[in-house]
């Protein structure tokens, strides 16, 4: 399927810059260690990959709503 | 046990497959095969609690990786087995060579610890262990215990060395190579993700193991050694003790069962990954030839 735009994906979905991709991966990171070393059982197999998925899927849908983007 | 190295290697194997391989050989296979191993008996080790009663391995070395136990989900025989089954049902090469590698890779690296794998069963139930770090996974200790104990000894140095060794291959965690490399071994899981997920969500799912097992290894070493307040020798401390000993940490007692000599083990572990991958080779094209699902696109 033709994306809309180049910056859009197979589903019409934002591409992120290098520098966003940096921005949320490294949130990611960090916010999943501090809840990890406050709440051990989050340090597994499923929430942790789940955790990425979740912020670099969802954040920036978040954002561009709130700014209005999309 | 090793922690984030069984995260880190499976990008490692991914990186270092034989150059005919590349591209063709299933990520989520290496993925599955190595964390089947854990998957089959780790549930078990630590045990869980339930109205304050532990249910759980009364030994957790002998259930882990002991004969009898669940030792043998943690052998090469085991590995063989299933990628075998697995050839049989599914005849894909990319699935079965993916699996048996992962699985190897796992076996392998936990025989640094002081209990090891029995790397020659059903031949022999001896384990093979270097004894390179303390196994301590224990019924009082649980998890924890064995988390402080993994990254204050030289099990925090595995892991760094696996890490290394994927950022070494960095590309292995680009767009590009998930792109040529990845996805094409695996078309019709990508495709049924990505028919409700995004390609940034589907990237983030292939770097997940490897965002995993850095920030278990941040999150626990920071606990271990800056949040926890344990008691050694009758001294309540800030921090576990860093001790990187050959089988330390020396503030708890190593775990182990039966095993061969230590000497031998680093030069046979060598040799056998060494066979896991000729073997993987030279069964490539004999594969290629049956397996069906290049006879559909061919």
């Amino acid at each position: 399927m033709a994306a809309a735009h180049d910056e859009d994906d197979h589903v019409g979905a934002r591409r992120l810059s290098r520098r966003e991709e940096i921005a949320w991966y490294s949130f990611a990171a960090v916010t999943y260690v501090a809840a990890g070393i406050i709440e051990k059982s989050l340090l597994n197999w499923i929430v942790g990959p789940l955790w990425l998925v979740a912020v670099v899927w969802g954040g920036p849908l978040l954002v561009d709503r709130v700014r209005g983007r999309r | 046990m090793s922690w984030a190295a069984h995260q880190f290697e499976v990008y490692a194997v991914q990186a270092h497959l034989p150059k005919k391989m590349r591209g063709k050989v299933s990520f989520w296979a290496i993925w599955l095969g190595d964390f089947t191993p854990d998957f089959l008996s780790k549930f078990w080790v630590y045990g869980i609690t339930i109205n304050g009663r532990r249910y759980g391995a009364g030994v957790p070395q002998q259930w882990h990786r002991g004969w009898p136990g669940m030792g043998f989900t943690h052998t090469l025989f085991a590995g063989l087995v299933i990628a075998g089954a697995l050839w049989l049902w599914r005849r894909n090469r990319a699935l079965t060579v993916g699996y048996l590698l992962g699985y190897a890779a796992h076996a392998l690296t936990d025989v640094n610890d002081s209990v090891g794998t029995m790397l020659l069963f059903p031949f022999s139930t001896l384990n093979w262990t270097l004894e390179t770090w303390a196994y301590a996974a224990t019924k009082s200790g649980g998890k924890y215990l064995d988390a402080a104990a993994y990254y204050s000894s030289l099990g925090l140095v595995m892991d760094l060395f696996w890490m290394f060794v994927v950022l070494g291959s960095w590309r292995v965690l680009t767009r590009e190579h998930w792109r040529t490399s990845v996805v094409p071994a695996d078309p019709h899981v990508w495709s049924w993700l990505g028919r409700v997920m995004p390609e940034r969500a589907l990237l983030a799912l292939y770097r997940a193991t490897f965002f995993y097992g850095l920030c278990r290894m941040v999150a626990w070493s920071t606990w271990a050694h800056l949040f926890a307040r344990p008691e050694i020798g009758g001294v309540t401390r800030r921090g576990y003790p860093f001790d990187f000993s050959w089988t330390g940490p020396g503030w708890l007692q190593a775990r182990t069962l039966p095993h061969v000599s230590p000497y031998i083990v680093l030069p046979v572990t060598i040799a056998l990954l060494a066979v896991a991958y000729w073997s993987a080779s030279r069964l490539w094209e004999p594969m290629g030839r049956r397996d069906r699902t290049l006879a559909v696109d061919g």
